[in-house]
């Protein structure tokens, strides 16, 4: 879901992140559970995002 | 060395391609060189060389893709003007742009998005809801999004 948001615009970076390959990256995330999904290194929620929760979370880090 | 797709998974992925591939994607992997067998657990890039050759088997069943493999300790100007700090990194764009990555080997239950990523990049037009796409076309700022995955 973000890759296909990066893919409609260049505004979005998105990351996916084999968290077992890069544990570093996990701990400073403070990844507990995955799929864990972090926006703008603030925002972050468990579970499988569809469509309108990531649009919502997205709305609400540009506030 | 054994295949990651098996005749079935590559008819599948190869007709997935022709129909909903449009544009030519540029598949870029960042990854370190094969030591030949000098890799010592915990030490070095341990997956680096089977994603080499899950993308090269992929990049084989549409000659849309085009797959470029980077050695970051050699092309380091390249590395870092794509952002790139780990390996394996997946860096999937159709001109020069480096927004959307995959960090590891996109295997087992992670495929779907490997394969997602190059067609939703080829077909610039991934299945989004009207209010999705006027949300993202009026971005003025940028986002970005992580998602930790691990495959089962």
């Amino acid at each position: 879901m973000a890759h296909a948001m990066a893919a409609t615009s260049g505004k979005i970076n998105a990351e996916v992140i084999e968290v077992q390959e890069f544990p570093e990256l996990g701990r400073e995330f403070g990844v507990r559970g995955v799929p864990l999904t972090v926006i703008n290194e603030v925002i972050s929620f468990t579970g499988a995002a569809n469509e309108q929760m990531l649009l919502e979370h997205l709305k609400s880090a540009l506030e | 060395m054994t295949q990651f797709l098996n005749q079935s998974d590559s008819n599948f992925v190869r007709s997935r391609f022709e129909k909903e591939m449009v544009e030519e994607v540029k598949v870029t992997l960042f990854t370190e060189p094969d030591l030949k067998g000098l890799i010592v657990p915990g030490m070095g890039c341990e997956t680096c060389v089977p994603t080499q050759q899950l993308l090269e088997e992929v990049s084989r069943l549409s000659e849309k893709i085009q797959l470029n493999i980077v050695n970051y300790k050699e092309e380091i100007e390249l590395t870092k003007s794509y952002g790139v700090g780990m390996v394996p990194t997946i860096v999937f764009s159709r001109d020069d742009e480096s927004n959307i990555k995959y960090l590891g080997i996109p295997a087992g239950t992670e495929f779907p998005v490997l394969l997602e990523a190059i067609i939703n990049v080829s077909s610039g037009s991934p299945d989004l809801s009207e209010e999705t796409i006027s949300f993202l076309n009026s971005l003025e700022k940028e986002i970005s999004i992580k998602v930790f995955v691990t495959p089962n």
